[in-house]
């Protein structure tokens, strides 16, 4: 497997959904090619540190207006 | 990512059909910034990315009485504002620019170095570890989710709706190319390519402490101010490492 080759499946293997097939060729790359290897762990603390960032808050500035239009819509208004 | 929307989905779900506003408030409370930040990737107007959020609401609002559950309450949401952005977006663009054509979405290279084709091992510009001690100390640093917000806001529209769908907001791949109506393989291009973009800001941070361009933006989000907090930076020793 080329390193080419080896970057093109690193989305999958992140997710954990590398084919099976494609497994023992992936994992033989990394496990001689530091470059590589180097580049699948910058993406894993990447990915990782994306499912961790802060989600943006803050309510809608017209959460009165959606409430009471939730409200009649459903009786209560 | 586990949030109260995600985990509570059901129970949520049921308290909006029986008319329950505080239910109602809950979602609007939960979803809405993150909405405005998808609703963001289709327009730079800020007030008609408001807009768009309002307007997703108030599909939600007429929906729910039709809603199936075949999707999760979140991801049906984020399909409502993405079809009412793409529409609204459009229009928004005739009315300024009558006579110009569609724009196509333009996602550009990764920007990255690409590893030579071909023979193991060759790198044009071979990446250097990190040399983090713990790794979750990326996470836990706010200079740090800082860089990586600014990347995230800097990639082109399809790689930052793919990137906050899939990884902000851990929505399965499938779910994903629904909501935005890609393909798979699409999909997986938009990912690596945005990945592989935010990884380089997370690399230029790591290894000399800069912080790519901020992005301006029109309005301050409301928790902005917080991450000002110098106590917060990641310590780097000379080596790398995270102290």
């Amino acid at each position: 497997m080329t390193c080419q080759e080896a970057v093109d499946l690193m989305g999958e293997a992140l997710e954990g959904q590398l084919q099976p097939a494609l497994r023992p060729g992936f994992e033989g790359h990394m496990a001689e090619c530091a470059p590589c290897a180097t580049y699948l762990e910058h993406l894993h603390v990447t990915r990782n540190a994306l499912l961790h960032l802060p989600l943006e808050g803050g309510t809608s500035p017209r959460r009165q207006e959606l409430i009471e239009k939730f409200k009649r819509e459903f009786g209560r208004g | 990512m586990s949030d109260r929307l995600h985990e509570s989905d059901e129970a949520l779900l049921l308290g909006l059909r029986v008319g329950d506003e505080a239910a109602f408030a809950t979602l609007v409370d939960s979803l809405n910034g993150r909405l405005l930040a998808l609703a963001r990737t289709f327009t730079s107007s800020p007030a008609l990315a408001e807009d768009i959020v309002q307007d997703t609401w108030l599909g939600v609002i007429r929906g729910l009485r039709g809603f199936e559950g075949r999707s999760t309450l979140r991801t049906w949401i984020f399909s409502i504002l993405v079809r009412r952005a793409r529409t609204m977006a459009a229009r928004e663009a005739r009315r300024l620019f009558p006579n110009s054509e569609p724009a196509e979405a333009i996602d550009g290279s990764s920007g990255e170095w690409v590893p030579g084709a071909g023979r193991v091992g060759l790198w044009n510009d071979t990446p250097v570890p990190w040399g983090l001690m713990d790794p979750a100390a990326v996470f836990q640093s706010k200079e740090a989710l800082e860089v990586i917000r600014n990347a995230v806001v800097a990639l082109p529209e399809r790689q930052r709706q793919a990137l906050l769908l899939r990884d902000v907001e851990d929505i399965s791949a499938r779910d994903v190319c629904n909501v935005l109506e890609i393909s798979e393989t699409y999909l997986r291009v938009l990912l690596h390519r945005g990945r592989a973009r935010v990884r380089e800001a997370l690399d230029r941070y790591l290894r000399d402490g800069s912080a790519p361009p901020v992005k301006s933006r029109a309005r301050a989000t409301p928790d902005a101010s917080r991450r000002s907090d110098s106590s917060s930076s990641l310590p780097i020793r000379a080596n790398g490492d995270v102290q």
